[in-house]
């Protein structure tokens, strides 16, 4: 896959942008009952949250294969801040973790199914978002050539 | 740049995707803060001043009593799940009742007992002995001990206090039954016992 200069500040700004809801989606699902606001861990709301987070991904990128790299890519940034929200007592306020050996949890027992929903929401959401951008170009297209025959 | 144009190009999505990412900034920071605090909460939520007396009151019975400070410098009134009392006399030298028990305390979910935020609580639980197996077993730990060259009355007997109790920080919901660590990350569990102390 080669990519220029522009695609990689894409695909970095992307990633930073979709991340927050992905690190939300992560951390609340650790703790549904101290989170403001709180899915309750409703999956069907996570994975609806996830194409919404995955549709900027297609809307404001024209290649198909670079929309989903960055589906990962922002996935990834996500979860890595979902782990530094979790650290924030112990780095911020030199606490001990409430709940020791949390992070093995997160890591490895319950985030199989959310990593699942993140990637294949951000998938459909970047083929809904490449729709999208394809619709609205049209209308486009159509607004400015369509009157000019008409009249 | 060209994203830059693109982005300008098309504002109103542009900018409805950074409302849409501010929006999970703040829930995410809101969030952080909410479980900092109860952390530090639970670091900070504790027990000051234990003390205990016994004292001969009316008819010769005994009132033996316990107070307590609880300390919450959190931000979160604090729900009085359990609390319990129970004070005892250790009695090595009998074979049947190696402890006496002389008084105890409890209060449950039902009693809707709280702490307010940033405030200090004094806790006072008293127990009038009046039973009469219960004096003369107290009255039997002293003659023998007199026999052993250790003089005790009843208020001066070394009496062991146990409190300990259970408080749930907030509102926050806390009853899972398949997720424990849920109850646990805003319960609070303190206690104290004299014999710990004295250790």
């Amino acid at each position: 896959m080669k990519l220029t200069k522009d695609d990689v500040v894409k695909l970095a700004l992307v990633s930073v942008v979709s991340a927050p809801p992905i690190a939300f989606m992560t951390f609340d699902f650790m703790f549904p009952n101290i989170m403001t606001p709180s899915l309750q861990k409703n999956l069907m709301v996570v994975f609806l949250l996830s194409i919404l987070a995955g549709m900027p991904s297609g809307y404001f990128t024209r290649r198909t294969d670079l929309a989903m790299v960055s589906v990962f890519f922002y996935t990834a940034v996500g979860y890595v801040l979902a782990v530094l929200l979790y650290s924030a007592p112990y780095t911020l306020y030199d606490l001990e973790q409430v709940l020791p050996g949390f992070y093995y949890a997160m890591f490895f027992r319950f985030t199989v199914i959310l990593l699942f929903l993140f990637i294949l929401g951000g998938f459909m959401g970047a083929v809904f978002g490449q729709m999208v951008r394809d619709w609205i170009q049209k209308e486009e297209t159509q607004l400015t050539f369509g009157g000019g025959l008409r009249g | 740049m060209a994203i830059i144009e693109r982005a300008r190009k098309h504002w109103v999505t542009a900018t409805l995707y950074l409302v849409f990412s501010l929006f999970f900034v703040g829930a995410c920071l809101v969030s952080a803060n909410t479980y900092s605090a109860i952390a530090q909460a639970q670091r900070d939520i504790s027990l000051l001043n234990p003390g205990f007396d016994a004292e001969i009151v009316q008819k010769g019975h005994l009132n033996i009593s316990f107070n307590v400070q609880l300390y919450n410098p959190s931000r979160y009134t604090l729900h009085v799940y359990t609390l319990s009392w129970y004070a005892k006399l250790e009695n090595a030298s009998s074979l049947d009742a190696k402890v006496i028990p002389v008084g105890e305390d409890y209060v449950g979910p039902t009693q809707y007992l709280e702490v307010p935020a940033r405030t200090t609580l004094n806790y006072t639980l008293w127990f009038e002995v009046d039973d009469p197996a219960t004096l003369s077993k107290l009255f039997g730990f002293i003659n023998y001990s007199q026999g052993l060259g250790q003089s005790y009355t009843l208020e001066t007997l070394p009496y062991m206090h146990d409190f300990s109790i259970m408080l749930i920080i907030g509102e926050f919901e806390h009853e899972y039954l398949r997720e424990a660590y849920l109850n646990n990350l805003v319960t609070v569990n303190l206690t104290y016992s004299s014999e710990e102390a004295l250790a």
